[in-house]
């Protein structure tokens, strides 16, 4: 009886060692380039815990999404069951299969080409050739089945390239240099990179309503990480742009709805110049220049969405300001100012940057104080004026570091503003 | 006004720092100086081409491995680097528009200066462990009433890379000290005589390491001044990484000459933000002591930020402060816009504005600056 099973196992073992022989050539590539295995950052390159690679494995949608809110198209389906054994081919039987599902799909039969796939392969295993899930996730997704071509590429991704997950979760992803690793990395896997982001961004795009908030964002994440990553391949530019360009699309289309208010506290530093009226103490009136600073301290809501942003903002500076006067010269004489206006900016691709302007009402007031004398002006015009000031905002989390510059309408000179924005 | 611009404006450097938002953060991986400057590695001139320029003048089939091959000199016009691989010839230009109060009061002033025209020869041994570079370069009048023109060499040493971690340069080269911004007019240039002619005969440790990255500056002044001029000292820098498109540094000089001692140190940040948008921020004191004068000591702060737009083209924001006396102060800054239309050519336009707050002066000037770069 032990004998019999033994004999058993041993012939399984065997016809599953012959299950993988096809495709010897393309399967060699695969290998070749897991040994010229990516030389990441130490953080990257830690092994992967049971528990993370169990996970890595389970790549379909997570959350609700996954389950109820999106349509039978969109919804990431299970890894594809191994049917029977008579699914699994000998070597000229699975290199027949895909020389047929190739056929087919030059014929334009993608869902004849993905069923002969799938029931010619163990799709989701990490041992099929990359050259065979390739095909399998275009024919799928020719056929209108993105989210199981999703689900294959992710997982075949995961399966493949081992440092993937950890990359594609890295706080500091955009950073991390891949160039050499992909290098080394074969035109199948690159493809099957792309193909990831490909159709990742699809189905953001065209499902972007029934999905979950969790999975949009997923697809975005990761869908982001395929175009940085392939950046810094040899992979084709534009077809690595097309992904970022469609969520990007669908992101600015989104953008135009879902407005909310937020509320910042900023922090400004000003610097202006004026020419200005002031009056003697027998009433004569002259015209003097000045050079002003001052702090700002104040706060805006603003109305916006993921690209525009509508401010109202105000605030209230103290400063200095240094006079030439046809009297003599004062520094450092008090100054006070007010700001209020509105502002819109546009956010540009990378997200990090807006660009945008204000329109202000600026007024300002001097004193000169105890400096004051019978020679000296005794009082001033206080001066209120608009400005238009164009700026640029670099965002970081929830900062913002912005530089504006602009006209003083009815002056000569320019007012500059630097300001730090804390969103509430 | 103009004397002053002229003497400060000339920009031979290419150290460009910003470009840790692409997680350069060493100067090394694309210059043969440690601290930027001078020719361009193979690898430097390849990103250069293949990633920081636009390529909105290559045709879409064309890849990027395709235009970083034609980074060699002169195109890759028979390509040197594959036929002589230990030698490396190099040649720039640098051409600027001075517009003077073209927004504040007063007549339009246009004066365009050569500032660098000039050729570098880099020869390189024992599998890029030893490198000569020698660079020749013309150099304009000093200013207006100054017609003599004259060439000089900037930069001629020799380094040798004990291992990636040390390395050792001796012979010509800008003091290490500070963010080597290519900007000469900055407050962090001018203020502490760092300019496009202040470089020095000397020595130069470098360390680099992971995180950390330091050098170490012994010089003698430069050797074709007059004896008396010559300031003579040592500098050094340490920088560490955050992350990987963070770093922190130090800077310390102390020199003397016959004529003046100066003592600096100074803390820099540069970051990124995204890929391609970037902050560096410079801030320093510089103690100056000139035979015959009282001491003098000013402080300086120093940011500039890079807004890319699309591939080749960024927003340059530049503000800068200057407390040079007891009551004084100075702030600058300059909106820009930098293109490097094609690989081998930088477009750059920088609008300044200078406020001065004197105990008794006060100014308020502006200039545009309009440069050309070439470099092949």
């Amino acid at each position: 009886m032990v004998l019999k099973r033994c004999g058993l196992l041993f012939v399984a073992a065997m016809w599953i060692s012959s299950l993988y022989e096809p495709l010897a050539h393309a399967q060699n590539k695969t290998q070749a380039s897991a040994k010229g295995r990516p030389q990441m950052s130490k953080s990257m390159s830690k092994p992967m815990s049971k528990s993370q690679r169990k996970s890595n494995r389970t790549p379909a949608l997570r959350g609700p999404a996954s389950q109820s809110s999106v349509s039978s198209k969109a919804r990431p389906q299970k890894p594809p069951a191994r049917t029977n054994q008579t699914s699994r081919r000998s070597t000229p039987r699975g290199q027949v299969a895909f020389e047929q599902a190739q056929k087919l799909f030059n014929d334009e039969k993608y869902s004849q080409a993905f069923q002969l796939l799938e029931k010619s392969y163990p799709l989701n295993s990490k041992r099929v050739p990359t050259v065979v899930i390739n095909l399998a996730i275009e024919a799928s997704l020719k056929a209108g089945n993105v989210g199981h071509a999703e689900t294959l590429s992710r997982s075949a991704l995961y399966n493949k390239i081992s440092w993937w997950p950890k990359y594609v979760s890295a706080a500091d992803r955009e950073s991390i240099d891949l160039s050499e690793s992909l290098d080394k990395t074969s035109n199948h896997i690159l493809k099957l990179i792309w193909l990831n982001g490909e159709t990742q961004s699809i189905l953001y795009s065209d499902f972007y309503k029934k999905l979950s908030k969790e999975d949009r964002q997923r697809l975005k994440n990761e869908s982001r990480a395929t175009y940085d990553a392939l950046l810094q391949s040899s992979f084709d530019s534009e077809l690595t742009e097309k992904i970022f360009n469609r969520v990007a699309a669908t992101d600015a289309y989104e953008a135009r709805r879902p407005y909310s208010f937020r509320r910042s506290l900023t922090a400004k530093f000003i610097s202006w110049s004026d020419e200005f009226d002031y009056t003697f103490q027998n009433d004569q009136h002259s015209i003097g220049d000045v050079v002003s600073r001052a702090m700002c301290l104040g706060g805006n809501i603003s109305y916006e969405s993921l690209i525009w942003q509508f401010e109202l903002a105000g605030c209230f500076a103290l400063g200095k300001t240094s006079m030439a006067l046809n009297t003599g010269f004062h520094s450092n004489v008090d100054t006070r100012a007010v700001q209020l206006g509105i502002g819109v900016y546009r956010r540009l691709n990378n997200l990090r940057i807006d660009i945008g302007t204000d329109v202000l009402v600026f007024s300002r007031f001097f004193s000169l104080g105890d400096v004051a004398s019978e020679s000296e002006p005794v009082s001033f015009t206080d001066i209120t004026s608009f400005v238009v000031a164009p700026g640029i905002r670099m965002h970081f989390d929830r900062f913002s570091l912005s530089i504006k510059g602009g006209k003083t309408l009815g002056q000569a000179s320019a007012i500059w503003m630097f300001e730090g924005a804390y969103k509430l | 006004m103009i004397f002053i611009l002229l003497t400060f404006m000339t920009k031979e450097s290419n150290a460009y720092p910003n470009f840790i938002s692409y997680g350069y953060q060493s100067c090394l991986a694309c210059h043969y100086n440690p601290y930027g400057n001078g020719p361009l590695t193979d690898y430097g001139r390849a990103v250069g081409a293949s990633t920081l320029s636009d390529r909105k003048f290559f045709k879409s089939k064309i890849s990027d491995d395709q235009i970083a091959q034609m980074s060699d000199f002169f195109m890759g016009y028979k390509k040197i680097s594959e036929k002589k691989s230990w030698l490396r010839p190099s040649a720039s230009y640098r051409g600027i528009m001075v517009t003077q109060n073209p927004l504040g009061e007063g007549d339009i002033e246009n004066r365009y200066i050569t500032m660098d025209a000039g050729a570098g020869l880099t020869l390189k041994f024992l599998n890029d462990q030893l490198y000569f570079v020698g660079t020749l370069s013309y150099a304009p009048p000093k200013g207006v009433g100054d017609d003599i023109e004259s060439y000089r060499s900037r930069e001629h040493y020799v380094g040798y890379r004990i291992s990636p971690k040390y390395g050792v340069y001796v012979g010509m080269m800008d003091k290490v000290f500070g963010l080597r911004i290519a900007d000469h007019t900055a407050f962090s240039r001018t203020i502490t005589n760092l300019n496009q002619n202040d470089q020095t005969h000397g020595a130069v440790f470098h360390y680099s390491h992971e995180k950390i990255e330091a050098g170490l500056h012994a010089f003698i002044g430069n050797l074709v001044q007059d004896p008396e001029l010559r300031q003579q000292g040592v500098s050094g820098q340490i920088e560490y990484s955050l992350n990987e498109t963070t770093r922190v540094g130090g800077s310390v000089l102390v020199s003397s000459s016959d004529l003046q001692d100066i003592n600096m140190q100074a803390g820099h940040l540069r970051t990124a933000i995204g890929k391609g948008n970037s902050i560096m921020l410079e801030l320093g004191r510089v103690s100056k002591e000139t035979l015959g004068s009282d001491p003098d000591e000013t402080y300086y702060l120093m940011m500039q930020n890079h807004y890319l737009f699309r591939r080749g083209l960024w927003g340059i924001l530049t503000a800068e402060a200057a407390l040079p006396g007891s009551n004084d102060l100075i702030i600058r800054f300059g909106p820009g816009v930098q293109w490097f239309l094609t690989p081998r050519v930088e477009l750059r336009m920088d609008l300044y504005n200078t406020k001065n707050y004197g105990t008794f002066t006060l100014s308020d000037d502006w200039y545009l600056a309009s440069q050309l770069h070439l470099w092949f």
